[in-house]
């Protein structure tokens, strides 16, 4: 018994210095990770208007700021598999904290070349093609479910609200689904092309 | 035990690597009284954190669309709204501005209230966007729109309005109301479904809107009907009220319809 006990006190002393080991080898990298996370949102103390440095500006006329929304979006997707024939969905989660009722709306802002629907472009630049683009002949559809989400798709083609409250939420996850219905009828994409979109999430406090 | 510390710190790492920019935007409401002649002066202030460490922010003023699900929409007046627009005496500076990690950027909007202002609100919405994130097939970028509701004090105040659309079935009611009054306010608004007889076999409630109802806008109530039965043939009245937030009844109307 009492080997027993000194092979688990030599265990147990040889497994804290290998934690030792791993936190001067990583420890440095996630604190400063942690830093940054914790640090991103600060306000500095102030600054002139239009320019970085943070802060409030003093306007001392009884102008308190009010209504503060952040919002994290879905990130980017890099590869949309576009399969003909059936609606191609992928999922991401948006991210809100507001201090007062809040809505998110999804919108394209691009009305003159995607106008809602995604537009070929060249895959080496990034660019759309200039030249009367091939479009997929569908809308592409957003939704947000969850608690706040109202569950509806909304289509790019007007744009419209996802999600909404009538109260204050803090890191609220809402799940987001981009949907593309794509058809047999879709052109399918030359060499170094493919078909791309850009979704803007606005928020809004009431 | 190294081999699971490994993969928790790499969890770790990857989670912040996925995890997207966020954006902060502090004054994003301005809903106050204000006289003739008063000076407006109020900044909103966007800060960033996440994976983007910099980006420009572009900004203007615009004229306040509401949606029917109560969403603004930044767009032209239109004639019917320009008797109750800020948009013509609010100026926001500057149109772009860098905001970075740790160095937010500060839109400053200014303007005086004319002294021939008349009564009532005046309404105008500021945008605030950013460029897409990534370069993937689904690009994301982000904005926000912050509502300018400005009341004119010691002025008639009319928050009115009235139902302009009634649409009935035996699962629910469609409610399309319009604010008719020169002033913003926030309504609900009950059903209730009753046979020949009159005996109310159900009932239903849309919640308070959770934004206001800006003058010549109007709002989509959809109220669904959970009878206890299914419905028996025969023809059945809808009853549909809209109320303001202090109580008042602003408008009802009713319709028939057979089962």
């Amino acid at each position: 018994m009492g080997e027993w006990k000194s092979w688990r006190m030599r265990r147990l002393c040889e497994e804290m210095r290998i934690m030792a080991d791993e936190m001067k080898r990583w420890g440095g990298l996630l604190a400063l990770a942690l830093l940054a996370f914790l640090a991103g949102p600060a306000l500095g103390d102030e600054a002139a208007v239009g320019e970085g440095g943070g802060g409030y500006l003093p306007l001392g006329d009884g102008w308190e700021p009010s209504g503060t929304i952040t919002i994290m979006a879905p990130t980017d997707i890099a590869d949309f598999a576009l399969v003909p024939g059936q609606n191609n969905v992928e999922e991401g989660t948006l991210t809100v904290t507001a201090d007062a009722a809040w809505s998110v709306s999804v919108s394209d802002e691009d009305d003159e070349t995607t106008g809602g629907k995604m537009t070929e472009y060249d895959t080496q630049t990034g660019n759309y093609i200039a030249d009367s683009p091939d479009q997929l002949e569908a809308f592409m559809l957003v939704k947000a479910t969850g608690t706040y989400g109202s569950g509806t798709n909304v289509s790019l083609e007007d744009g419209g609200q996802i999600a909404s409250s009538s109260s204050a939420v803090t890191d609220e996850e809402i799940p987001i689904t981009f949907t593309q219905p794509v058809s047999w009828s879709d052109d399918v994409s030359a060499a170094n092309r493919g078909y791309k979109i850009v979704i803007t999430f606005t928020g809004s406090v009431a | 035990m190294r081999s699971k510390f490994v993969i928790f710190a790499f969890c770790m790492l990857l989670g912040f690597s996925m995890t997207g920019s966020a954006l902060t935007f502090t004054g994003a409401l301005i809903e106050r009284e204000v006289s003739p002649g008063d000076v407006i002066s109020h900044q909103i202030t966007l800060s960033l954190s996440g994976n983007e460490t910099s980006m420009e922010a572009v900004g203007g003023v615009y004229g306040y669309g509401m949606g029917l699900d109560g969403a603004r929409i930044h767009r032209e007046d239109t004639e019917e709204m320009k008797p109750y627009s800020a948009v013509g005496f609010l100026k926001l500076t500057p149109e772009r501005a860098q905001v970075e990690e740790g160095a937010p950027a500060v839109f400053l909007l200014e303007g005086r209230v004319p002294e021939d202002v008349g009564s009532g609100g005046r309404y105008a919405l500021v945008e605030i966007h950013t460029p897409p994130q990534g370069e993937g097939q689904v690009g994301i970028a982000l904005a926000t729109i912050a509502p300018i509701r400005l009341t004119i004090a010691g002025t008639d105040l009319v928050e009115s309005g009235e139902i302009s659309s009634l649409n009935v079935s035996a699962d629910g009611v469609s409610v399309i109301f319009k604010n008719t009054g020169n002033h913003h306010f926030k309504a609900s608004a009950e059903a209730a479904l009753m046979d020949a007889e009159d005996e109310v076999v159900a009932t239903s409630e849309a919640p308070l809107m959770y934004t206001s109802l800006v003058p010549t806008a109007s709002w989509l109530f959809d109220m669904a009907f959970e009878a206890e039965e299914e419905l028996a043939p025969g023809t059945y009245t809808v009853e549909v009220s809209v109320i303001h937030e202090d109580g008042t009844v602003l408008d009802t109307e009713e319709t028939t319809f057979e089962v």
